[in-house]
């Protein structure tokens, strides 16, 4: 069973977008998979919502349909042959709109609301004030949900370093941050700006919100605040602009005169600003005893409150202090207690427990990005340790039907599939990834503090996306005894693993690179059961990141060691000079040009310098003197290669552990590595058989050393691998799953 | 003057500050007036739904002449009205079978809306029966069968029409008053929320649903209190008094 949103507007700012996102996000948590529908579906956000025309739900499934304004979906909601439920956002009162075209819509929604009262087996306000205006509209089985919201998105650092700068300046500075519309009262707080400004001469008042520049609402406010000094409209924000914009306030102010809950409202609670709220509708409750509500517009009084709460730190501690325990009640913990209440009253309750043996051949899925005939680290780790591990678990790998990791497009016909007598189940990827609007978005969303949407809608580009694999992973998950998931990065262990947390083991294969800075990416490192990392390095990496992370278990990998002959690969392509050698996917994201770039500078210094023969996929130019590329080369060719180079260079800066430099080690070649990669210097000075670089002068350097001393450093190479055999690899993840499988047999 | 919050010395805080103001020459006290508290009343879906129909039915009539935007939107409505003033021919002539669709679709929905509340009365009527009692048991299952088929099917001889039709009037909208110039934007309808009593009598509790004939059905939707003849014309025929009225007032 599925449990899909349905969504009158998907687009960023929207907060009914982010809510259905937020329960999205709960519903994985709570091991139901689902997608979003969406009338209206913003640009670049197709990753994530789907048209609602696409919506075909299973006899079984549960449509929640986010209700406001009057939408043509709710007409739809209740002619879908499924189960049905409401998601009440509110509706502003009519009244603030008399006379106007809006008036029409807003009652429109109420009376659609009503309609779908007898359609819908569960209703959830995300208040209780709409709870209450549910049940008045004719709904039974009404629950309470809030919406919820992640405080470490509005800490100082998420903030906009520029605007935080161009906000810097004297105080108070009061914020209202919403739509400028009618009933949010924008005059008001133009009425106590200019009361503060009699106490405050130097105070500002910042507005932020989305705004019509032609209305006759927002004129009418330019004009009120013309006569006075402070006053910036904002407009429209950023995520990290509005945090820089809560984080330069000294008092958050809301003047509305009608909230259904208050978004705006725990959002500054979360960037430590005080809260001065008029007590409409659902504020009271929303504040819960925290910030400060009124109840009369008296701006005088309110200015010299305002003022109080900027300087006074004796009133404004404790006011902060309690807003911050209030926003234990909108965390996601707290608000899937609240989410899991209601669906189980239209759930089916799951089949009691029984205790039972533990399987002596559990039945385990591998979860992975691609798998088969494919180029790439973490997935050729997969393949071995699935070869590794097939002996001792009844092992089922599931996949995409991609080959291709830049485009995802299916290449393996889907359904059942055995590779190398292992049993692959394959799912088809929906979407085809557009490279470059994938590179376009990466610029925008690295290194900066971004909403959940945008880190989501990356994922989603980044792909691949499965929905079939994320059905199988939520429905048939009694089907498996545990789940071992391979590489933190890509969607599949994004949204699949959240779905079967509680008896998985992630290798997450961390790389210490932009996107794991990403918010999406905590429930991948702090849901599974066990993290298995290959490196200390790697280990190192996610303790400085998620403090809060699963237990971890630094387990490596085994390295094979078959017979190569150098001088055979040496004939059979031809090669007669001394060689450095890098296998792997062709591509700029493995530092593959700066290694062009600097193999042809050591040509044009040194006339003896060794040529570079590269194999592996590729979607790039691989040209310049001396340069080979060769291709996909088979096995037996790779160790050959290996044992007949020079050297190995690894270029890539994001490693979590490099198996071609332990291959090359079980040739008895050293290695050359890219020495802003702490996994790859960590390899280098532990085994003693290579040297990392950093720039070109220590490129060369590390090349003259490591010929100089090739013999040698092989030989400690050779001695490193010996040390890590497949059979402790193997006895690690077969105790980790172990423990998974006790635990499910109490 | 009311502060709430847990963290906040209220009183003490209220008194410092309107000693300030009265150091200040302030008043601390002023007349404030309350905004409405409390949730929004239900909007009855079927009502509401009738008279948005009926409101734009017809789409050869004028929008209400408005605009959001200050300056400039002064320009925008008088080339509105310009155009309809000078164009209002060719709009009858080009949405005169749009027109005739809506009538049909805004006749089908009265008549279906009415069926349902019909329908949901006696399904509450049937619900709102006594248990039967233990001897039932006796009673042979098809006997059973039968009579409970009997009492779901309309009965709609049994129940006099004038009922039927006093039922419709408190669920479905009043009519409206013939208008005096058709042709002058309407002005925007009342939303059907609290200010309006026609959601005042849709929530009432309802009474026990009588059936009706297939008669009062077809009337319902425009089964007025007062004469057929004052009900709006629209109402009754899909489209061609409309079409007089236009011409006439040409």
């Amino acid at each position: 069973m599925a449990i899909h949103q349905l969504i009158p507007s998907f687009v960023p700012g929207d907060a009914t977008g982010q809510a259905a996102l937020h329960l999205q996000l709960l519903l994985r948590r709570m091991g139901h998979a689902g997608a979003l529908y969406a009338d209206e579906v913003g640009p670049g956000l197709e990753g994530l919502a789907s048209p609602a025309s696409a919506l075909r739900p299973a006899p079984g499934d549960l449509v929640l349909y986010h209700h406001g304004i009057a939408s043509p979906l709710s007409s739809r909601l209740m002619h879908l042959p499924c189960r049905r439920g409401v998601v009440f956002h509110n509706i502003s009162p009519a009244r603030f709109y008399e006379g106007l075209p809006l008036a029409d819509a807003l009652v429109a929604g109420r009376a659609q609301l009503a309609a779908m009262a007898p359609f819908a087996e569960v209703a959830i306000g995300v208040s209780d004030f709409n709870a209450a205006e549910l049940r008045v509209a004719g709904y039974r089985n009404v629950h309470t949900v809030p919406l919820f919201i992640e405080p470490e998105r509005f800490s100082r650092a998420s903030a906009d370093a520029k605007l935080l700068q161009r906000l810097e300046g004297p105080g108070p500075v009061l914020l209202g941050v919403s739509r400028v519309m009618p009933h949010k009262r924008f005059e008001d707080l133009l009425a106590l700006h200019r009361e503060v400004l009699r106490l405050r001469p130097q105070a500002r008042l910042l507005m932020v919100g989305g705004y019509e520049p032609g209305s006759r609402y927002f004129r009418m406010l330019q004009r009120e605040a013309r006569g006075l000094r402070g006053v910036s409209f904002l407009g429209r924000l950023s995520h990290a602009q509005l945090v820089a914009a809560y984080r330069s306030a000294s008092v958050y102010v809301s003047m509305s005169e009608h909230e259904g809950f208050g978004v705006p409202l725990i959002e500054a609670m979360a960037a430590e600003v005080p809260v001065l709220a008029y007590a409409a509708a659902a504020v009271p409750e929303t504040l819960g005893g925290a910030g400060v509500a009124f109840d009369q517009k008296r701006f005088a009084f309110l200015a010299e409150l305002a003022v109080d709460l900027s300087e006074d730190p004796a009133l404004r501690g404790p006011v902060i202090a309690g807003q911050t325990r209030r926003l234990e009640h909108f965390s996601a913990p707290s608000v899937q207690t609240a989410f899991t209440k209601a669906l189980e009253t239209v759930l089916p309750r799951p089949a009691p427990k029984k205790p039972g043996k533990v399987p002596e051949r559990p039945r385990v899925a591998l979860v992975v990005q691609r798998y088969g005939e494919v180029t790439g680290g973490a997935e050729k780790l997969a393949a071995q340790m699935a070869e590794h591990l097939a002996p001792h678990w009844d092992l089922t790998v599931l996949t995409t039907c991609a080959k291709n990791h830049l485009e995802w497009d299916n290449a393996f016909p889907p359904g059942p599939d055995v590779v190398d007598g292992i049993k692959v189940l394959r799912f088809p990827s929906t979407r085809v990834r557009n490279i470059r609007g994938f590179n376009g978005l990466s610029r925008q969303v690295f290194d900066k503090s971004n909403e959940r949407l945008r880190e989501e809608q990356w994922v989603a580009e980044q792909g691949p996306m499965c929905p079939g694999l994320l059905h199988h992973l939520a429905t048939e998950r009694d089907a498996y005894d545990g789940y071992l998931f391979f590489t933190y990065l890509y969607a599949p262990t994004v949204w699949g693993l959240p779905l079967v947390a509680d008896r998985a083991l992630l290798v997450p294969t961390t790389h210490d690179e932009a996107p794991i800075r990403f918010g999406v990416y905590r429930d991948v490192f702090e849901r599974p059961r066990a993290l298995l990392c290959l490196t200390p390095e790697e280990h190192t990496l996610i303790e400085k990141l998620f403090p809060h992370h699963a237990p971890t278990r630094v387990v490596g990998v085994g390295v094979d060691r078959p017979r190569a002959d150098g001088a055979r690969f040496k004939e059979k392509h031809g090669i007669h000079r001394h060689y450095l050698l890098y296998i792997g996917r062709q591509e700029p994201g493995k530092g593959v040009p700066e290694l062009l770039e600097y193999h042809q500078a050591l040509k044009e210094r040194f006339e003896d310098a060794p040529d570079l023969v590269l194999a592996g996929d590729t979607n790039m130019a691989l040209s310049g003197e001396g340069v080979r590329y060769l291709g996909r080369i088979d096995e037996q060719d790779k160790h050959d290669a290996l044992a007949g180079a020079l050297a190995v260079v690894v270029p890539s800066r994001y490693e979590s552990l490099s198996l071609l430099t332990l291959e090359s080690f079980a040739q008895g070649t050293p290695v050359l590595v890219n020495g802003r990669s702490d996994v790859l210097v960590g390899q280098v000075e532990r085994s003693g058989a290579g040297r990392a670089y950093t720039d070109l002068e220590s490129f060369i350097q590390g090349l003259r050393e490591v010929g100089s001393e090739r013999g040698p450093m092989g030989k400690r190479g050779l001695a490193y691998v010996k040390k890590q055999g497949w059979p402790q690899v193997v006895a690690a993840y077969r105790e980790e799953m172990q423990r998974i499988l006790e635990e499910k047999r109490q | 003057m009311k502060l709430l919050g847990r963290d906040i010395p209220a009183r003490e805080l209220i008194a410092r500050i309107e000693e300030r103001l009265r150091t200040r020459g302030l008043p601390t006290s002023e007349e404030v007036e309350l905004p409405a508290e409390g949730v929004e009343p239900r909007v009855e879906p079927l009502t509401f739904n009738l008279h948005a129909l009926e409101e734009y039915a017809d789409a050869t009539r004028a929008l209400p002449l408005h605009t959001h935007r200050g300056g400039v939107g002064q320009v925008v409505l008088l080339a509105k009205w310009a155009f309809r003033k000078s164009c209002q021919v060719f709009i009858n002539e080009a949405l005169g079978r749009q027109r005739v669709f809506n009538g049909h679709v805004r006749d089908s929905y009265a008549q279906l809306s009415a069926e349902v509340l019909r329908l949901r009365r006696e399904v509450e009527a049937l619900r709102a029966r006594p248990v039967p009692a233990a001897s039932d048991a006796a009673v042979p299952q098809q006997a059973r069968a039968e009579r409970r088929e009997h009492e779901a099917a309309p009965s709609a001889v049994a129940r006099p029409a004038t009922e039927a039709a006093t039922m419709v009037d408190t669920v479905l909208p009043k009519p409206r008053a013939p208008q005096a110039h058709p042709r002058k934007p309407a002005r925007p309808k009342q939303p059907v929320g609290a200010a309006s009593p026609d959601v005042e009598s849709t929530s009432a509790p309802r009474a026990p649903a009588p059936s009706k004939t297939a008669r009062a059905k077809k009337a319902a939707p425009s089964a007025p209190a007062q004469p057929a003849a004052e009900a709006s014309p629209r109402r009754n025929v899909s489209g061609s008094k409309k079409k007089r009225r236009n011409k006439k007032s040409r």
